[in-house]
């Protein structure tokens, strides 16, 4: 009572109105109006435990663990009990956390949680990193007064990601509100009653919903763990921790990188608002395995053509070999200078690589000897995003505002399985029309029972056009299945709708009998124009430049359709590979050349002249071209220089192989397909023998500055630590200026001066606790230095600012490195809290009037967008087209038609193709497409056959049945040389669209959108299967 | 007449009533068709007692006229809670812009411990439930009604069924119902069987084929409940109510309760006393009058120690309270409920804490896991009273069982069960304490229910 003349008066004039003044025992703090009141008490770093709630579940009063008193009155002073997370925060609240009631019923609660608990802490794969062990310790129970047996129950296999432990559950519910009413699913449910719920699938089985890997880091204990950790486990306290960027799919995601010993053993989620939020998909948490492959490329290998034989090369000697051969390449180059007749070294980038990689490539041989590692038809598309976002045309969004945004129309884009984190994002978008019923009922949104009782099956628009029925079919509104013809028919009908002209390419059909689809693209563009904050989800998947135009211009109409105030029109190009749209910056940069420069044009080069001297980067093109075609053009290149962290059937012809280092070995920086530029720190140091692209290329550069004048020296003097931070700054510097839109990369420019609010790097391991500094033991009892990191905040060492410690939890959620305290210890905690502490313009939430913990500093700016370039683009990355204007950047832009060049003939309807020719649309699958995550077990395991899907009807045409081999070739097939035939078992699916075939995305990149049919249902099955 | 049992077994051989019921305002409306020994559950039955006539009153009045009768005649539910029914309805949206359907269901899924009564009306006078709902249909304006059975009353289903196809069928012999008819769809739902489907919002889910774990509230059902639409559930002897209302007037009404409450309820007792069974009894019946005059007393050799007045989920009561008169609030200042008002005598020769075991291991097992205290608390009282009732308990385990009543209290969980179920355990604690100390210094069972508790403890 006291206590409430502590308020400042002032302070309360100047509350907003969305912000309320509330009295937790004795003390006022201003929080968000609204909000539940255990979400306010842990963003201001309160102690109240809780199990059921999450921030992005929201609430259900389940597990009953975050009861307070609450007064009445301030008369009141017994107060009544009532659970923080349902209800909300109010002007001039008063409750009580400390209060003896509340302390006990907690403690009670607690401990009729554990009754069934067992005592497996020491051998559970969650102790240490347990949200049960953390709230058991804070609500005070010690000693187990429950004398009954404990119940059991039977566990399920529930595939290569997930270990299940049912008896350790104490029934919070969280994992199937996740599975099921967030992510999707239907395979995972809760059964029986009383205390003897099980939570499981109806009988073991893998399950099936991709974003399944989250319940390890969901559930409060070890119910459910993550398999592939454990296969490789280490205690969390031993791990040494990188904050890395995801490089599986297009999107960016934020993921922590645990190491130890030379090996990653896992991957867990890294909070970032705008992008992944809690959650990751079940690729990017396992699909990491490749790193830790015995059979990694270790040291560099050089060709003997005369002694028929491979040499290992140690890491000297392979960079004096690659500025040898590049040297006498470039002082040949100079000696044709501007002639371009002969080209001496050509160079083909990579999309999985770090822009430091590329650019060092694209500095070594010239904007016109570069090409870019994904196909023409690719190149054309993403040159196309590249120029609409950088003239303002079209601007990306982020998935946070996708999600909060109120319609849809996902484009001939197979999220699930491109960009499956943005599906899970799309999920929660279609709830925002519940949400918004709920609202009106005076139900808070976070009242995540009562919303989804009001809800029922309402769902916000969502449309989605594509050649089969998506996993995002039960949400939509409307699943449009069409082949690759209809739906450029379709979108051409959207956008006449638009403009309310007619199309500009009329059809005759269309003239004499409209278009069937008008209705349906009725219905689309309807359901755009009422909402206020509408968006298209397109992407590069269908390899067809035609088609993305065509979304790119309703994306413009849409823009420019009268709106309300804070009307926003979103868009989300997805592509293919995690640094495609710099692929796509390089491509504009090379807007003189009348075609793009992709894989198909270095194809055509290498076949028209002879190259002196090929450098590949990190792309295996044999994924993209017949065998035997390519094995022949490969042969034509005197010195193919492959620089690749795998053994590939590209690197395998390499004259001179250079081993890279993986994601988790790398720093970098990553351009998303959002346009978002992010830095991808190392988990740990690279072997001797392997090294990123840049510090491979970056001796050749040097001594290419200086080739004219020099004769080579053998030696350099400074030691590579020293020179490597320069070497970078320098090269980001050049991209900023080669690039103008990518002019913002300068802020990465280094990493040392990143603000640490310490003198000190923060240290990637934690505190000695165990064994850790024994791990050398067996070689010699002196620990070895740790290695340098020159390039980075973060230290290989456990000395540093501890990144660890509840005190520096503003730290922790810059950069996290490994939250470890005594209360608040999990992961989940770590990372709930850093999302409530650290992001107030992200999460609503900031540090207000409570009393600072010893050793805090204060939060962040409150105003997002002020100050994020400046010193929050470590945290949240830098938004390169976000302040694009028309006209901003200056770029030469190549006429429309150009970029339609490359359309196919695909567009034609069946009918009119020749019999035996088939359109062929990519059938993705989000294991089997990624390049280097297949190649891990657990990937591996969760990877379908490989096989031909269509619609019964297509089979009765081609007399298929079920089962049945089909055999493809290109159409038309190659000049010079035969193409090779793809084999594949055929599966019947009503949910196909008719006319056409789908394939697996690495066959559909190989043969292209026609395929002739050579071979029905009973033919030879001596064919290689694919 | 008055200490008559109504309940149907056995059935009385006494002639039938021929006279006309209606003449004459009746005090005992519910079972006022009930004729043992005649089919009394068809519509030629119903019709010649003077059924239907509340509906055919209730055509001719507006929805307000209708609310406010039931508003007027202080109905409150019969289901446990007493809420009042007028208050309750008044909640669900009304008028052109309400939403639609509008839901009403039928609370028949009867398994409270020691509760029947719903079972009787249910079986024997089917066509009073559904002329109930139609009233209930009227005033509100509602679409569709359900009537959610009780999974194990096949002769109620089967009477319920036959009923509803007879009133099918007299609607399209009487024009004037058709309007009603056409718009008011009524089904019958069997419950897959649960305790916890008789709480509303859980009999919800179960309708809407989810598990049926309560909901969080608000939103009520009456603004959002069935498929998210304003939804009205009562119990079956409240819509067997309605019908009377409307016909003889809310002053009748109101007259037939000696006291707070008004109208008539049908009690019940069962235990060890001379004639268990129904009476129809006005509201406020002193308790005395219930077990010594209309259940005849205990049996010989027997002697009253206490009783759940309201079925299993109520405090106990003793002696002390014999005076009590049986209405809401009365009860309740005696720190008990008059819940379903079906009394279950507690003798002298059955041990209390047998029978409390016996009460909290129904209930844990019912609980359908949703809250902490009620999923993981239930369970361990019940390990606690085995571990008593076998001999091995402690004096400990006395103040543990208090504190898992206290933290199964009203306001620490999400619904009401385990406040409910621990009402029996705490009480017994407090009037039968002696008897859990003698379980601990005698090291067993006093009253020798060896067979009372199954050995999961030890």
């Amino acid at each position: 009572m006291v206590d409430k003349h502590k308020v400042d008066k002032s302070m309360a004039d100047n509350t907003k109105a969305d912000r309320v003044g509330i009295i937790i025992d004795g003390c006022r703090y201003e929080v968000d109006a609204g909000e539940n009141l255990l979400q306010a008490c842990v963003s201001l770093g309160l102690d109240l435990p809780y199990f059921c709630w999450h921030p992005a579940l929201g609430s259900v009063g389940s597990c009953r663990q975050c009861a307070v008193i609450q007064y009445q009155n301030d008369e009141d002073d017994s107060g009544r009990l009532v659970m923080a997370c349902m209800i909300p925060a109010s002007e001039g609240m008063r409750v009580s956390l400390q209060q003896e009631t509340a302390r006990q019923f907690r403690k009670t609660n607690i401990e009729a949680l554990m009754t069934n608990h067992p005592h497996d802490c020491p051998v559970c794969e969650e102790g240490g990193n347990c949200h049960l062990q953390d709230m058991t310790l804070m609500s005070g129970h010690i000693k187990r007064g429950y004398p009954g047996t404990k119940r059991t129950h039977k566990n399920q296999q529930l595939g290569p990601f997930l270990n299940h432990e049912m008896n350790r559950c104490i029934a919070c519910y969280r994992c199937v509100r996740f599975y099921r009413d967030y992510a999707g699913g239907t395979d995972l449910d809760v059964f029986g009653s009383k205390n003897h719920l099980y939570f499981g699938r109806a009988e073991s089985g893998v399950l099936a919903n991709p974003f399944a890997g989250n319940l390890a880091e969901i559930c409060p204990t070890g119910v459910f763990t993550d398999k592939p950790y454990s296969r490789h486990y280490v205690r969390k306290w031993d791990l040494q921790t990188g904050a890395a960027i995801c490089s599986n799919c297009s999107l960016g995601c934020n993921i922590n990188v645990g190491e130890r010993d030379g090996l990653v053993r896992r991957i867990s989620n890294r909070y970032h608002a705008a992008i992944n939020g809690h959650f990751l998909c079940d690729l990017g948490r396992f699909g990491y395995e490749h790193v830790n492959l015995g059979r990694r490329l270790e040291q560099p290998l050089q060709r003997n053509n005369a002694e028929r034989a491979t040499e290992r090369l140690g890491a000297k000697a392979a960079k004096a070999l690659l500025t040898e051969i590049i040297n006498q390449n470039s002082s040949h180059q100079g000696e044709t200078d501007n002639t371009q007749t002969k080209a001496g070294c050509i160079a083909l980038g990579s999309a999985r690589s770090a822009i430091e990689n590329n650019a060092a490539l694209l500095r070594l041989v010239g904007k016109d000897n570069f090409y870019l590692g994904v196909p023409d038809a690719q190149a054309a598309m993403l040159r196309q995003l590249c120029d609409a976002y950088s003239q303002g045309r079209v601007k990306p969004t982020s998935m946070k505002d996708i999600e909060a945004s109120d319609a849809a129309f996902i484009i001939a884009e197979d999220i699930s399985h491109t960009a499956p984190r943005l599906a899970l994002t799309l999920r929660q978008m279609s709830r925002n029309a519940g949400k918004a019923k709920a609202l009106t009922f005076g139900v808070q949104i976070w009242q995540d029972d009562a919303v989804r009782n009001l809800t029922q099956s309402l769902r916000s628009p969502l449309h989605i056009l594509a050649s089969h029925e998506t996993e995002l079919a039960d949400v939509a509104t409307q699943n449009l299945v069409l082949p690759l013809e209809g739906q450029l028919r379709l979108l051409r009908a959207v956008l006449a709708l638009l403009t309310q002209t007619p199309p500009t390419e009329t059809h005759t059909e269309t003239q004499i009998d409209p278009d069937p689809l008008s209705g349906q693209a009725g219905e689309i563009v309807a359901d755009l124009l009422a909402a206020r904050r509408p968006v298209l989800i397109c992407g590069t998947q269908s390899n067809e430049p035609e088609l993305l135009r065509l979304c790119l211009e309703i994306a413009e109409r849409l823009q420019a359709r009268p709106q309300h105030d804070k009307d926003q029109t979103g868009f989300y190009g997805v592509t293919r590979h995690a640094n495609d749209l710099f692929l796509g910056l390089i491509a504009q940069a090379q807007s003189l050349t009348p075609s793009p420069l992709g894989i198909d044009a270095l194809l055509s080069r290498l076949a028209d002249e002879p190259i002196e001297t090929l450098i590949i980067l990190e792309t295996d093109l044999y994924r993209y071209c017949d065998k035997d075609r390519l094995d022949k053009l490969l042969d034509r290149v005197k010195q193919l220089i492959v620089i690749e962290q795998q053994l590939t059937p590209t690197a395998q012809m390499a004259d001179l192989l250079l081993p890279a280092s993986s994601f988790a070995e790398s720093q970098g920086c990553w351009l998303s397909a959002e346009g978002r530029l992010q830095f991808s720190f190392a988990a740990m140091p690279a072997i001797e023998g392997r090294a990123q692209a840049w510090q491979w290329l970056s001796e050749a550069r040097e001594q290419q500055a200086h080739t004219q004048t020099q004769t080579q020296t053998q030696t350099q003097t400074q030691t590579q630590a020293q020179d490597e931070p320069r070497g970078r700054s320098e090269l980001i510097a050049w991209v900023a200026q080669a690039l103008p839109a990518l002019a913002a990369i300068n802020a990465f420019a280094a990493p040392l001066e990143f603000k640490t609010l310490s003198p000190f790097p923060i240290a990637r391991q934690p505190l000695r606790a165990s064994a850790r500094t024994a791990i050398h033991a067996g070689q010699h009892v002196r620990e070895p230095q740790p290695p340098a990191d020159p390039n980075s905040p973060y230290a290989y060492s456990m000395e540093g600012v501890a990144g660890f410690r509840q005190a520096q939890t503003q730290i922790i959620s810059v950069l996290p490195a490994d939250a470890w305290s005594p209360k608040w210890n999990s992961d989940q905690a770590g990372s709930l809290r850093t999302a409530l502490l650290q992001s107030p313009q992200d999460s609503g939430l900031g540090l207000s009037e409570g009393p600072p913990e010893p050793g805090t500093v204060p939060a962040p700016g409150a105003d997002p967008g002020a100050d994020a370039q400046a010193s929050d683009c470590w945290r949240h990355g830098i938004c390169i087209f976000s302040q694009t204007e028309p006209g901003s950047i200056p770029v030469t832009v190549s006429a429309p038609e150009a970029t339609t060049a490359a359309q196919s003939v695909a567009a034609q309807s069946a009918d009119v193709l020749p019999a035996g020719v088939w359109p062929l649309a990519p059938d993705a699958n989000r294991y089997a497409d990624a390049e280097l995550a297949c190649l891990g077990d657990a990937i591996r395991a969760a990877m379908p056959e490989a096989r031909v899907r269509l619609h019964p009807e297509s089979a009765d045409k081609l007399g298929l049945v079920q089962g049945d081999d089909i055999r493809l070739s290109r159409y038309p097939s190659p000049e010079d040389c035969e193409s090779a035939d793809v084999c594949l078992s055929c599966t019947l699916d009503a949910a196909v669209a008719r006319e056409q075939l789908l394939v697996p995305t690495p066959v559909f990149m190989r043969l292209g959108h026609l395929a002739r049919v050579i071979a029905g249902p009973h033919g030879t099955q001596g064919g290689e299967h694919d | 007449m008055n200490d008559e049992p109504v309940s149907n077994e056995p059935v009385s051989d006494e002639p039938m009533n021929n006279a006309p019921v209606d003449t004459a305002p009746p005090t005992k409306p519910l079972t006022r068709f009930i004729r043992p020994g005649e089919a009394c559950w068809t519509l030629a039955a119903y019709l010649a007692q003077g059924g239907y006539r509340g509906l055919e009153k209730a055509l001719g009045q507006s929805q307000e006229q209708l609310l406010e009768q039931i508003t007027a005649s202080k109905l409150r539910g019969r289901g446990g809670a007493g809420f009042p029914t007028g208050l309750k309805w008044s909640f669900m949206p009304r008028g052109a812009s309400a939403p639609s359907p509008k839901y009403l269901i039928v609370n028949a899924d009867e398994m409270e411990p020691g509760a029947f009564k719903d079972r009787y009306l249910l079986e024997q006078t089917p066509h009073q439930i559904i002329e109930g709902l139609l009233i209930a249909a009227q005033t509100l304006d509602a679409d569709t009604g359900y009537i959610f059975l009780r999974g194990d009353y096949y002769l109620a289903q089967q009477r319920l069924t036959t009923a509803l196809a007879e009133w099918q069928a007299h609607c399209l012999e009487n024009p004037a119902l058709g309007p009603l008819n056409a718009k008011f769809k009524i089904h019958i739902h069997t419950s897959a069987g649960r305790y916890i489907c008789g709480e509303e919002t859980a009999l919800i889910n179960a309708m809407e084929g989810k598990r049926a774990n309560p909901r969080a509230k608000p939103p009520f059902p009456q603004v959002a409940g069935l498929w998210g639409k304003p939804t009205i559930v009562n119990n079956v002897e409240t819509y067997c109510n309605l019908p009377h209302i409307i016909n003889f007037g809310v002053d009748w009404y109101l007259s037939l309760g000696l006291g707070q409450d008004s109208g008539t309820k049908i009690f019940g007792v069962s235990g060890r006393v001379k004639r268990p069974g129904l009476w129809e009894l006005p509201m406020g019946t002193p308790i005395r009058e219930l077990i010594e005059v209309h259940a005849g007393g205990m049996c010989d050799g027997y002697s009253l120690k206490g009783y759940l007045p309201g079925g299993g989920s109520t405090d106990f009561l003793t002696q002390a309270h014999l005076d009590t008169p049986m209405d809401y609030d009365a009860v309740g200042r005696q720190g008990s409920r008059l819940g379903t008002g079906t009394l279950i005598v507690l003798d002298d020769s059955y041990c209390p804490v047998a029978m409390v075991l016996n009460l909290i291991r129904f209930f844990a097992q019912e609980s359908c896991g949703w809250c902490t205290p009620c999923r993981d608390g239930l369970p361990w009282a019940e390990v606690l009273l085995n571990k008593l009732e076998s001999g091995l308990g402690e004096a400990k385990d006395l103040d543990q069982l208090e504190a898992l009543c206290r933290f199964a209290a009203p306001g620490t969980t999400f619904c009401a069960l385990a406040p409910g179920a621990v009402e029996p355990l705490q009480s017994a604690l407090k009037y039968f304490r002696a008897d859990f100390e003698a379980h601990i210094t005698q090291g067993c069972c006093p009253y020798n229910h060896s067979a009372a508790g199954e050995q999961h403890y030890g």
